[in-house]
């Protein structure tokens, strides 16, 4: 199997042209108990959430094969969003976030909360966004919780993409429907570490 | 040319000289107590004490006067205020006595250019860990910015804080490495990690429960911590590693200098084919010979500071400083 991508804490390896293997590698610098209930953990919690995120009709990769540390999925032939962003122009980014932003809206809507939205994990393929890598995801009912995964997107847009970060965010939010997240976003900013 | 660098954030009183890129003395006064932590009055009273001694044993082991000064650079940002002051002041002084410029620098970019320094690193990720600081910084656009930070308190803050559950004084992590040296049993404790970002206030609140509790042995319980924490911090380092496509890491921090967490750090990159150098612990943790060379980056980039932009700031961010020798 050809390894496609080493990520932080696993590696994709494509099976074949339609299928990748996700498979959360032994971290030798952790000790082994720590080691194997976060890998264990994790790579059911992830399997659980995109079978929930494609039921509610998100884009995502398919589920199949599992095992104790991995699994296969479908293979999603695009772009990073990410290598892609800065290249376009605002009514391009308007069209791509709005997707973002519905894509969001659809997740939080099922109680499926990300954990980890940066422009890493979103792919735009065949003209729609899937959202891959569910493995700091969780589900919650909180408005804390979905308020906390947008403030991520928003510091992810910031770090990566400082000359468009406004505009990208505001599209999201706008196509974001529910409104007392919306709100707990600003006290979750308010409580940030050192902002007057 | 010759600078003086003062470092006067937190704990730590430094005096550092640089010629150019060459560190020729860098002395420090830290203060330290048994109980209680960081009270600023008692650092002041501290520093007030030491600052005369520690640029004059700067200078002395440089084999230099005041008269060869070229630029005093000082810790403007971020910090305990009333420490901060003190160190504006005293650099101001000095510039003024002396008629030389006067520079101002960020702490927490200080550390990382001091960390390019030493390791040769072209652009690392820096793991940024002391008391109050717990940011992964690297070098995006023009700016050394956060990608991933702790959400409440620092880890080294947090370390302490346990350390005073278990009766350590300030500080406690030397001790507490030591503790865990001779912990057999890991004990599962909340595993904290959101993205790129950590908490601990929840492991805080659990473990003070399990010492109330006298059902766990404290050796175990610093190894576990230890265990924990660290894999949360190695953990975000390798995302942020991955996230901005870079290849080298360093570790900056007082919490930096332990062995255990640079042997994670060392295992972690040579899975992943990066590279990892460990700083000098006197280098690591909060030193002025990083103020020097910083302020020397600065002002042969953008000259020196007027004496009117000299004031301090308690809680610059690290995104918001501008960087123009990048």
């Amino acid at each position: 199997m050809k390894e496609l991508f080493r990520g932080a804490e696993a590696v994709i390896y494509e099976v074949n042209e339609k299928t990748l293997l996700k498979k959360r590698a032994r971290k030798s610098y952790r000790i082994k108990e720590l080691d194997e209930k976060l890998r264990k953990a994790r790579t059911k919690n992830e399997i659980n959430l995109l079978r929930r995120a494609s039921s509610a009709g998100v884009c995502v990769p398919k589920v199949s094969g599992i095992e104790k540390y991995s699994f296969k999925m479908d293979y999603v032939k695009g772009e990073l969003l990410k290598n892609y962003i800065n290249a376009l122009d605002e009514k391009e980014l308007n069209c791509l976030f709005m997707k973002v932003g519905r894509g969001i809206n659809a997740l939080h809507g099922n109680n499926i909360i990300h954990g980890d939205l940066t422009t890493s994990n979103m792919i735009l393929s065949n003209g729609k966004v899937f959202f891959i890598d569910f493995g700091l995801g969780s589900l919650s009912c909180k408005a804390e919780d979905k308020a906390v995964d947008l403030h991520l997107i928003k510091q992810a847009l910031i770090a990566k993409h400082n000359r468009v970060w406004r505009k990208c965010f505001e599209t999201i939010k706008e196509n974001y429907n529910d409104a007392q997240v919306l709100e707990r976003l600003k006290s979750v900013e308010r409580r940030g570490r050192k902002k007057s | 040319m010759i600078v003086l660098g003062l470092e006067s954030t937190a704990h730590t009183f430094g005096a550092s000289i640089m010629d150019n890129n060459k560190i020729i003395s860098s002395e420090n006064a830290m203060f330290t107590t048994e109980e209680g932590g960081m009270i600023p009055k008692l650092i002041i009273e501290h520093h007030l004490e030491n600052f005369d001694k520690v640029i004059r044993t700067a200078l002395k082991n440089a084999g230099k006067s005041m008269k060869d000064v070229e630029l005093v650079s000082f810790s403007q940002s971020p910090g305990i205020g009333s420490v901060l002051q003190l160190g504006a002041v005293i650099a101001r002084s000095l510039a003024l006595k002396n008629k030389i410029p006067i520079i101002g620098v960020n702490h927490c970019v200080a550390h990382l250019e001091i960390a390019r320094l030493l390791t040769g690193f072209e652009d690392p990720v820096m793991l940024y860990v002391s008391g109050a600081n717990t940011q992964i910084i690297a070098f995006q656009e023009g700016k050394y910015r956060v990608f991933g930070e702790t959400l409440d308190m620092g880890a080294g803050n947090f370390i302490d804080h346990f350390g005073r559950l278990i009766g350590l004084g300030f500080p406690a992590g030397k001790k507490i490495e030591e503790s865990a040296l001779k912990g057999k049993n890991f004990v599962e404790l909340p595993y904290n990690v959101k993205g790129m970002d950590v908490n601990f206030g929840g492991l805080y609140t659990n473990l003070k429960q399990k010492i109330e509790s006298k059902q766990y042995n404290i050796n175990d319980l610093c190894y576990s911590v230890q265990e924990t924490v660290f894999a949360e911090l190695v953990e975000i380092s390798e995302r942020a590693l991955a996230h901005c496509s870079k290849k080298e890491l360093v570790v900056a921090g007082g919490v930096g200098c332990n062995k255990r967490l640079q042997e994670m750090c060392r295992i972690m990159c040579k899975e992943r084919g990066a590279k990892f150098k460990p700083l000098p612990a006197e280098y690591a943790a909060d030193n002025a010979a990083m103020i020097a060379w910083t302020g020397l980056l600065k002002y042969d980039s953008s000259g020196a500071d007027k004496m009117e932009d000299t004031i301090i700031n308690q809680r610059t961010r690290t995104e918001e400083v501008e960087v123009a020798w990048r």
